[in-house]
């Protein structure tokens, strides 16, 4: 079992948290999980499998980069996040999508995005919030 | 086993109400399916009731309103199909042979939310990040300009035609047409859409009077309109690739939609489809195969859509225009067809309309296209 990245550090107030853990070398990973029985792999974990309803889940750490499948700049929406808000789908070369806030001032759909860790808002009360991110691979 | 028809239609002009009751914005709308059915209210056997935030018993609040009491009520909650759900509900009793006679309602009242975005559930692996609908469609939006070469102008296009739409009819929330320059000046929201590529936020209510064959032969004044499918399905957990440009609930229930009415895209006439953002129309024409793959843009551009084309999407001015109160929104389009399909719209009358569609889908939920999807296939 890893230990995730909420437990591990104390103080900052972190978003898709259970998402995110610490891995080998001490640095954030992206953590999924896998289904024993359908073998179909998902981000966060989960306890039961939403395509088959197993319940034989195993932690699965993630591919650390992926391909932009598609991305917006949001104005609107909850006040906790920057505005504007990049979000999109980034498809990791194991299969799995997962939905990320972006890190950069431009984006590309089909470009190679690396996972990361980083401030992605900040609540009414000053608490900056930390969240899983991708950002572009060279550059930025 | 009876058919369902469908012999009384009425509602409350979609707009903002802040000052009013959710009941009192609604049970004029009934009032108005009852007078335009020709039947009294003791005639009504059931009623089924369709509101995705309007709390609990939204239906015995609105019905209490005009002496309609005691009898069975029941109320849906299915995100953006709420209503279309409940008339899915009413219609299937009435084929069963358990009531003649069934009311639907749809009500919603929004601005009591205090405007923004909907809320989604919190619990939502994506809500919780940030995820809120414009910024989901919208990235379908900016997928299927990357795959199909689609530009914003012809985004734009579908609200210009939705308000040209809206402003003929007098239900609409939306009453000023707008260009596709003024489209794209207003402020963004998500990108690729400005604000005139997003519904409007708002109230309202549309009531449906449900009939078996018996009851719309007693009833009918004007001639019954035949309900040929109705249609609920709801999405598909998928876990990993999607193809975003094509959405998988509404494939599957426009197939089996035209299965069940033995007609199919050519056949149709008129559909309201759900326009909540400018692409979401596009995608739409075709998963209903009113159009090819990738060729949705130039669907549009050609007048195809418009209400003199091939097939007239969204002559009421669609969610775009008359707007979209969450659970009245299936039912109003149920109003408009059935008004297109007896002629009695006006400017916007789509010529010799003898078969339409309805198409309700929504809910966000992170690993589905959406959440629920009801259509109709309505036919004079
Ligand atoms: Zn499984």
């Amino acid at each position: 079992m890893l230990e995730t990245l909420d437990r591990a550090v104390g103080g900052e107030r972190l978003i898709g948290a259970a998402a995110i853990a610490r891995g080998a070398n001490g640095e954030p990973v992206l953590l999924g999980c896998k289904c024993t029985a359908c073998q179909k792999e998902m981000v966060p974990p989960v306890s039961v499998c939403p395509v088959c309803g197993g319940e034989d889940m195993r932690e699965a750490v993630q591919p650390d980069e992926g391909v932009l499948y598609s991305y917006t700049v949001v104005h609107v929406g909850p006040k906790r996040f920057r505005r504007p808000l990049a979000l999109g789908y980034v498809d990791l070369d194991n299969g799995v999508r997962v939905f990320s806030h972006l890190e950069g001032d431009t984006f590309k759909i089909g470009e190679r995005m690396k996972f990361d860790v980083a401030i992605v808002g900040r609540d009414p009360d000053e608490t900056d919030l930390t969240g899983y991110v991708f950002r572009k691979e060279n550059g930025q | 086993m009876s058919q369902a028809n469908i012999i009384g239609v009425g509602m409350t002009r979609f707009g903002k109400y802040p000052e009013s009751h959710l009941a009192d914005i609604a049970w004029p709308a009934v009032k108005s399916a009852l007078a335009d059915a020709g039947i009294e209210p003791g005639a009504i056997q059931a009623a089924y009731c369709g509101s995705a935030l309007g709390g609990m018993m939204v239906g015995q609040s609105i019905l209490a309103r005009i002496g309609m009491t005691g009898i069975p009520i029941t109320n849906v909650e299915n995100a953006c199909s709420s209503s279309s759900t409940a008339l899915q509900q009413a219609v299937m009793a009435v084929r069963a042979g358990k009531y003649d006679t069934v009311l639907v309602i749809g009500a919603e009242k929004l601005t009591a939310l205090g405007g923004g975005t909907l809320p989604l559930n919190e619990d939502d692996w994506e809500a919780s990040q940030g995820m809120v609908m414009p910024a989901l469609y919208a990235m379908r939006a900016m997928r299927y300009m990357h795959d199909y070469g689609l530009t914003r102008e012809q985004l734009a296009l579908v609200s210009v035609k939705n308000r040209a739409n809206g402003a003929k009819n007098p239900d609409a929330q939306m009453q000023k047409p707008v260009t596709v320059e003024e489209v794209l000046a207003s402020r963004p929201v998500a990108d690729p859409f400005t604000l005139l590529q997003c519904c409007p936020t708002g109230d309202g209510a549309a009531a449906i009077i449900v009939a078996s064959d018996k009851a719309a032969k007693k009833y009918a004044g004007k001639h019954p309109i035949r309900v040929l499918a109705s249609d609920l399905t709801s999405g598909r957990f998928t876990p990993g690739f999607r193809d975003m440009t094509s959405p998988e609930i509404t494939v599957r229930g426009s197939a089996e939609a035209y299965e069940e009415a033995g007609v199919g895209p050519q056949d149709i006439n008129l559909a309201e489809v759900h326009d909540a953002f400018s692409i979401a129309e596009l995608i739409y024409y075709e998963a209903f195969g009113f159009c090819a793959r990738g060729e949705a843009g130039a669907f549009l551009e050609s007048g195809a859509s418009a209400i003199n084309g091939k097939v007239a999407v969204n002559p009421s001015g669609g969610l775009l225009a008359k707007g979209h109160p969450v659970g009245a929104t299936g039912a109003a389009q149920v109003v408009e067809v059935v008004r297109q399909l007896r002629g009695e719209c006006g400017a916007r009358q789509v010529p010799d309309a003898k078969v339409g569609l309805t198409h309700a889908t929504g809910g966000g939920l992170a690993g589905f296209d959406h959440g629920a999807c009801s259509i109709h296939i309505l036919a004079r």
